[in-house]
């Protein structure tokens, strides 16, 4: 299901928080290289604790109502760990508000921050914000 | 201007990845500047500790010799996601990409800015464990020759010995499948590799390297100065292995349709 993103709900520009440790082993020339990121909030259905790369998958409603089904890529486990993160951290079911840096495709994947996430309308301190 | 965004790479990404909590903290007036670390004894032959880079370009130099005609081929034909030729994700073809082995010296350049490494020294050989893809080297110091024509193996055949405090690893046997770096330069079968380790305080690790592959590149290519920092005490390296399965699930997933490839 291909959506351009001006169509999906609850998205809101920002600045660029930071995502100086997204560095990722199949890169990031697909991501948006400007300083916008989106913010969205959604329902989680599945925080994936795997190797090389942790990622959080969510479901958004857009303006329609419809149901739109994002994947937002983490860190390795080991760096999560240091940060303070548990496979538990965040679960199905969560009510989640994060920041990411989409792709330039228009498909719902982005780069997922850590700074300023809201976990069931409460913020996600945990560690150093990264 | 593949060099010149390494550069850029290690100044816009690397660097903040390593000091980003320090910063403002300089920009800070009216505040003593922090005082000059203190001299810790060490013993310059004790490589000992968990490892990480602190800047610099993510490849051997800025100065890329001229390639042969087959480095050239092979450089060409290297779809990189990382500098100026990058790439989508779900497009290149870079071999870790499917969880190879970085093989040296890449394993010297990205990850250990942000995932460390640790040397352990025993009577007879130093082992080199890196968190990414939890991987490890064998330099033996047990006095041993390198192997003549040996088969070739992803991380080399490694022999070290002490010159002064200078640390001297050897290393040939490469398996020209790995890439030297990230942005797809060659690596040749024929290839050896030096590296002069060097611990000029107990927190400062340097590392020089030189590569003669006369099958890819026309002359030695001579690395900058690599500089390494002692981790904080109590720094483990984590398990973090490139993970077949978990990577097919997020290459699906994640990196496949972030790179328009398919739709989710």
């Amino acid at each position: 299901m291909k959506r351009p993103l001006k169509a999906i709900g609850s998205v809101a520009l920002g600045l660029l928080a930071s995502y100086t440790s997204l560095l990722a082993h199949h890169g990031t020339s697909n991501y948006s290289t400007t300083a916008q990121t989106i913010t969205l909030t959604g329902t989680v259905t599945e925080f994936v604790w795997s190797n090389p790369h942790v990622y959080l998958l969510f479901d958004v409603k857009d303006d329609k109502g419809a149901t739109v089904h994002w994947a937002g890529e983490m860190n390795s486990p080991g760096v999560l760990k240091n940060a303070g993160w548990t496979k538990n951290t965040l679960k199905a079911g969560d009510q989640v508000t994060v920041t990411l840096r989409p792709n330039k495709f228009g498909t719902p994947v982005g780069l997922l921050s850590r700074a300023n996430m809201l976990v069931n309308g409460k913020p996600l301190q945990i560690g150093p914000e990264q | 201007m593949r060099t010149s965004f390494a550069l850029a790479i290690a100044a816009t990404i690397v660097a903040p990845v390593l000091f980003g909590q320090g910063q403002g903290k300089g920009k800070e007036k009216g505040k003593a500047a922090a005082p000059p670390a203190v001299s810790v004894p060490h013993d310059p032959h004790d490589l000992s500790g968990v490892w990480k880079r602190a800047g610099g370009v993510l490849t051997m130099s800025n100065e890329t010799p001229p390639m042969t005609p087959w480095g050239k081929a092979r450089f060409d034909a290297a779809k990189p996601v990382y500098g100026p030729r990058a790439v989508p994700g779900g497009l290149g073809n870079d071999p870790m990409s499917t969880c190879d082995p970085l093989g040296m010296p890449r394993n010297l350049f990205l990850e250990v800015s942000i995932y460390p490494m640790e040397l352990v020294q025993t009577p007879n050989r130093v082992f080199q464990f890196f968190e990414w893809a939890h991987s490890y080297r064998v330099i033996w110091t047990d006095g041993r020759e390198l192997p003549k024509d040996p088969d070739p193996q992803w991380m080399g055949y490694s022999v070290g010995k002490w010159e002064g405090d200078t640390f001297v690893v050897k290393s040939l046997g490469f398996d020209e499948r790995t890439w030297l770096d990230h942005f797809g330069n060659p690596v040749s079968d024929d290839m050896t590799l030096e590296e002069r380790y060097h611990r000029v305080d107990r927190d400062t690790l340097e590392v020089n390297m030189t590569i003669t592959a006369p099958k890819a590149y026309t002359k030695p290519w001579v690395s900058e100065k690599k500089t390494f920092k002692l981790a904080p005490p109590k720094t483990d390296l984590q398990e973090l292995f490139c993970v077949p399965s978990e990577e097919q699930r997020f290459n699906k997933l994640v990196r496949d349709p972030g790179s328009g490839l398919v739709n989710k």
